[in-house]
């Protein structure tokens, strides 16, 4: 096992450098430094993922240069049209299965864990992600939900 | 009109109802004994494993196939498969169904659907020979030469998978159970998918206490492959990694948790991405009641305090470690992970979340020194990845 070494290094590296300590507060959960600020981005960024919370809405990825290349993204929310998450809200909201205060028009866990509810009470895998069978049930359509490629787009509009 | 008449024109419709109908209960009496037949005989063929169930079912209306309690038990290298009946399966599933859509079908086109009740799959690490370099994965020369077909749906529900470290004295082994995954529109044409990605979605529990989630998006058909996703970890007590930890260093992580988040893209071949590890509140001790390894847990304890946040109820060893590089031999920047512990430590607390995740990347390649500089000031950001190799 390397990590009592590596952590003795660092040891070593720091007290090198005269490093002073500076932490004082109370870690203020998820999102937040220990210092209870979100972390720093990098001088001269903008958009940098620091400013995301835990449950961001994760980077897309820019499609291949394949024309029918379809949106990648990192994380669930990433593939969701504008206003996407809001209709699912709303739809949970009606069931019961979320407080209508917490429609934050965010994939954040209090949304992450009423969606597992329902696809749990709806016989589905209880992944606390949206997927077409689960929209679906939720009385919405994957078209209105979930991005595809703008060629696809245009032909689902036509 | 005449009572024969219409008798007359009624017997023929009614004699081919009559003809459907045996035909209809003639096949469901036949079919699953002829698909139970096929089953056996299909598994009979499956090299290296020997295959057994308890009932298969076929559905015509909504058309299907399901299979209970099946088993898939390994044999061994000149064993026989008799030999291994009473030996623990490789893969058990207590239910799978497969499902075609009739809809689909009648526009000429396959549309099938899996789902796996409670599967439990045992993963077990083989070293392989080193072989010459790596290509990346290209799935979609290969999809090209399967029927046109998509599998809309893979859904496990209730699985269980024990990842397993074959060769080790002490056998290692990692256990995810309550295992809920849900992929879909896996396409064998681009057509199929109708500009949308394939994705992965699951949510499990790693051991007794560590919240996992998966995501993956990808799209088959670029060359390579490329995809997108995140996972993360939450809450892992650093106990259940005794069996990793301690056979090397005869040291335990008796308290603390263990959280772990990455976030990876792979396009044209090229991997960007990170990993943050967080260690919240570890305590490390000896094993053995020996000198050396009570100094060793000491020191080790004592470091880990040192590099810690020293956040009360946190107390987190925490950094990024980047990824860069080619999707077939990433490079694993140790040098900006160092570098983030100490500016975990020292500067900035790292958060226990997907923030930050990939690092930054510096615009051209830094020093170490330049890198150290940076990681102590505050207005900086976490350690960039530095560019790959080109």
């Amino acid at each position: 096992m390397r990590s009592p070494t590596l952590i003795l290094g660092l040891l070593l590296a720091a007290t090198a450098l005269g490093c002073a300590h500076t932490h004082t507060a109370g870690d203020r959960g998820s999102g937040t430094t220990a210092e209870g600020r979100p972390e720093s981005p990098a001088k001269g960024e903008k958009g940098n993922s620091a400013d995301r919370p835990a449950h961001h809405a994760g980077a897309t990825v820019t499609p291949g240069t394949r024309a029918d290349a379809p949106p990648l993204a990192t994380s669930p929310a990433g593939l969701l049209k504008p206003d996407a998450v809001e209709a699912i809200q709303e739809k949970l909201a009606s069931r019961g299965d979320l407080s209508d205060k917490r429609e934050s028009g965010k994939l954040d866990p209090p949304t992450r864990e009423a969606l597992r509810e329902f696809q749990r009470k709806n016989n589905l895998p209880a992944t606390g992600m949206p997927d077409d069978l689960t929209v679906q049930k939720l009385g919405l359509e994957p078209g209105q939900i979930f991005r595809a490629t703008t060629k696809n787009q245009n032909e689902a509009t036509r | 009109m005449p009572r024969s008449k219409i008798g007359k024109g009624l017997r023929i419709p009614l004699v081919a109802a009559g003809i459907l109908l045996l035909l209809v209960i003639v096949v469901r009496l036949i079919l699953d004994p002829l698909a139970t037949h096929e089953t056996r005989q299909a598994l009979n063929q499956m090299e290296g494993f020997r295959g057994d169930f308890e009932r298969v079912h076929v559905t015509l209306f909504s058309p299907g196939y399901d299979i209970t309690r099946l088993k898939l038990i390994e044999v061994p290298a000149g064993a026989e498969k008799s030999d291994v009946a009473d030996r623990e399966p490789l893969v058990y599933v207590e239910h799978a169904h497969l499902g075609i859509s009739w809809r689909e079908l009648l526009h000429l086109r396959v549309m099938a659907s899996l789902r796996l009740v409670e599967p439990k799959i045992t993963i077990t690490q083989k070293k392989s020979a080193a072989s010459g370099e790596k290509k990346a994965p290209d799935l979609s020369e290969q999809l090209q030469k399967v029927t046109a077909l998509k599998v809309d749906r893979i859904e496990i529900l209730g699985g269980e998978i024990l990842f397993r470290e074959g060769s080790a004295p002490h056998r290692q082994q990692l256990w995810v159970h309550h295992l809920e995954l849900a992929a879909q529109n896996l396409a064998t044409r681009p057509g199929l998918a109708n500009g949308r990605p394939a994705t992965v979605s699951a949510h499990g529990v790693v051991g007794h206490s560590g919240d996992l989630d998966l995501f993956v998006s990808a799209d088959p058909f670029s060359s390579p492959l490329s995809f997108a996703g995140q996972l993360s970890e939450k809450g892992l007590r650093a106990a259940e990694l005794y069996e990793f930890i301690e056979p090397k260093t005869h040291l335990q992580a008796s308290k603390g948790t263990i959280d772990v988040f990455a976030e990876f893209v792979s396009k044209e071949g090229m991997l960007t991405g990170g990993v943050k590890p967080v260690l919240k509140n570890i305590e490390v001790g000896p094993t053995e009641a020996g000198i050396w390894d009570r100094m060793k847990a000491w020191l080790a304890d004592k470091a880990v305090k040192i590099a810690s946040d020293r956040v009360p109820d946190r107390n987190a060893v925490a950094t990024t470690v980047p990824l860069k590089g080619k999707l077939t031999d990433p490079d694993i920047q140790l040098w900006p992970a160092v570098l983030g512990v100490m500016r975990n430590a020292f500067v900035q607390g790292l958060t226990s979340g997907f923030a930050n995740l990939p690092p930054p990347t510096a615009d051209k390649k830094e020093g170490a020194l330049a890198q150290a500089k940076n990681a102590i000031k505050k207005d900086q950001g976490p350690p960039k990845a530095q560019p790959p190799k080109s």
